[in-house]
Parts: structure tokens; sequence; C-alpha cells
């Protein structure tokens, strides 16, 4: 399976409102969880890759969507790989603990070869 | 932990707290500072128990109030929403990002009597609509809880009360699963039920509660050590014992 194929780049995903349209994790998005099951339920990959490069910003109700998306990668035993975040949303995960759950990668090449190993 | 750079500085950089360790600066007159000193937080899944998502909400029907307000006003008057018998001792520097608030209550909560608790939260993030606890190790449970107010079509608004969270050892899970978990649910009702009142409004609750993960984490067991419920009993328990050291050595 292609890398490309399993990417999903935040600014491309197409929900409504209140999500991240907008390049923010700004709402519990079930249209994103939907996406995300869309593309991987059939998928044998065994990681789950966020292109972060677009987010620009985190809200509280966006933590909870990346909790719901560590929930399904771990019942999926996917992996759940990040790339692209930027310093201040790293900052974020460590803040809320959930950096010792997810994969981060600092660029798209590290991503490709994790995913690569998996 | 170190803090992000401030060459381009992000637009919610100011909502976020910027540690994950608990620290209190000034204890409020009457509180009991116990079991919160250098607790890490924990995410919802560092706890023990079921993962649950509860949501409470309230429609502030007739009246014209905007969510910013309410918001304000939730901040401003968090602890006198609580029951009488529960405390929340809002932090010197109010809801903001990185204080801690100190709770002294009763478990199970939804009645003046019960088993001592002395523990504290952090305020993660607050911004204009919406601010957010996480609990730390003892609590009885790991997560946040979120609280927000946003507007419906009709022009009027509704606060809300979202929770992500699990139960942290399993002495809270057995708890929760013989009944805590319905106090819990009051709590947090009766909560809703006196900030509507504020604005004149008796509207109903809508409650929420889904099992996001069925499953208990054993590798999360020994969170039991951390249990802020028994530490705060064993505190009381000891008092006369500290009463007679203090007596002796003065």
């Amino acid at each position: 399976m292609h890398f490309v194929n399993t990417t999903i780049n935040l600014q491309q995903v197409n929900i409504t409102s209140n999500s991240i349209e907008h390049g923010s994790f700004s709402a519990l998005s079930h249209q994103l969880l939907l996406d995300i099951r869309t593309r991987y339920d059939a998928e044998s990959t065994g990681s789950i890759t966020l292109n972060c490069s677009g987010l620009e910003s985190i809200n509280s109700h966006g933590i909870n969507l990346l909790i719901m998306l560590l929930i399904y990668s771990r019942r999926q035993h996917k992996r759940l790989l990040f790339f692209g975040l930027s310093e201040h949303n790293r900052y974020i995960l460590q803040i809320t603990r959930l950096n010792q759950f997810i994969d981060i990668a600092d660029t798209t090449t590290r991503a490709v070869s994790v995913v690569h190993t998996t | 932990m170190t803090t992000p750079s401030h060459d381009k500085q992000p637009r919610d950089e100011a909502y976020w707290a910027r540690t994950s360790t608990l620290k209190i600066n000034r204890v409020p007159t009457g509180a009991l500072n116990l079991n919160v000193e250098g607790r890490q937080l924990l995410s919802p899944l560092q706890g023990f128990g079921q993962l649950w998502q509860k949501n409470f909400r309230i429609h502030l029907k007739g009246s014209s109030v905007k969510p910013t307000e309410v918001i304000q006003m939730w901040k401003e008057n968090f602890p006198k929403f609580w029951p009488k018998w529960d405390h929340y001792y809002l932090p010197l520097g109010g809801i903001a990002p990185g204080e801690v608030g100190l709770i002294n209550m009763l478990i199970p909560g939804n009645i003046p009597v019960g088993l001592p608790l002395s523990t504290g939260v952090k305020i993660i993030y607050s911004d204009d609509e919406s601010f957010t606890f996480m609990t730390p190790q003892g609590l009885m449970f790991a997560g946040w809880i979120t609280f927000s107010a946003y507007g419906e079509d009709d022009g009027s608004t509704i606060a809300q009360i979202r929770m992500l969270i699990r139960a942290n050892d399993p002495a809270y899970e057995i708890g929760f699963r013989l009944g805590a978990t319905r106090s819990e649910n009051w709590l947090w009702q009766h909560v809703l039920t006196e900030l509507a009142a504020t604005y004149g409004v008796t509207e109903p609750v809508q409650t929420e509660l889904v099992c996001i993960d069925p499953r208990v984490q054993w590798s999360q067991f020994w969170n039991i050590w951390q249990n802020a419920a028994i530490r705060t009993f064993l505190y009381k328990m000891l008092a006369p014992v500290r009463w007679t050291i203090k007596r002796i050595l003065h």
C-alpha cells in the first residue's frame, strides 16, 4: 500500500463547521472519525497517519477527538502517527500526556519510514 | 518540560496551561491542601476503569444571554453551583490556564455525608467559550471535563459539561459500578440546574452517557497507591496522632 493513500491531511478533510476546516481541531467531529474509519477499516496497514502541518490550533474539544482517534487505533491494533506538528501542538500533546500514546515524526520522510517499518 | 518558542505565537497559545504538574501557590482559607502538590495530570488513557463520555446540557430557554457571557459568569461563580457540602476553591488567578482549584468534598457527592476527599484539578485550557479541567493522580477519575456554551439557531444558548473519563483505580471503579457514577452524574446535573437558575431558567438537564471503551486497563492497577480518598481518610484518622505529637514537641 502506498503511503500517500494512508495519510489524512487535516486541511483536506471535508467536514462541516466547528471542526477542522480552518486548520484547527476545534470540535469532536464524528464526520472526521467516520472519514478515518472509512479509510482505515479495510486497510491492512499498521498505522494511521495524520499530516498535521496545516493544523493551526487545538482546543479542548479537539483533545476529545484525539482520544477518540486513539481509542479507535488501539481497537484496530494500529499505531497513530502524526507528522508536521508545530512545536506548540507538540507541547499540547505533552501537557495532556497524549504524546505517550502517539508516535510523532518530524518530517514526511521520517513518517514514511515509520509506516514502512510497522 | 520545555516551553514552546515564541517566534510565531500560535493563536491558541494563551489558552493552554504550561505544565502538567500540579502546584498550589496559595491555599485558600479553610481549604485542605492534600493529594495535590506535585501530582501529575492523567489523560483518560492512563486511568483504570471503563472509558465514558458523558454529556450534560441545559437549554437556557427564554434567556438572551450569550455563550461568552455564560462562560464568563460560570468562571467567576464556579464554586457557587456546587452542592453546599462539596467545596471547590476558586484559584487565586481564577479559572485561567495553569491554575489549580482545590476540591474538598464528600464522596459519593450527592448527599451531605460520605467519605472525605481532598484533591484538586488543573485548568489546562480556557478561552471565551469553554474551559477544561484535567484530573491528577488520586482523583476519582482520569481525564478531563470541558465546560462550554454555544448558541442555537433560535438565538438561545446551551450550557454544556462534557466529560471524557475513566475511573482512576480499581477501588474507584468498584465504587462507580456500585452506584457512585449516578451520584457523580447528579453532581453535574445539579451544577447545570444551578447555573440555569441564575438566569431564571428551569429546564431539565439532557444527559448522554456513552461507554467508549468497556475494557479496564489492568496495567494501571497500581494507580490505587495514589488514591486520594484512601489517603484523605487516613489523614483524618491520624489527626489525633498529629495533634499529640504537636503538643509534645511544643
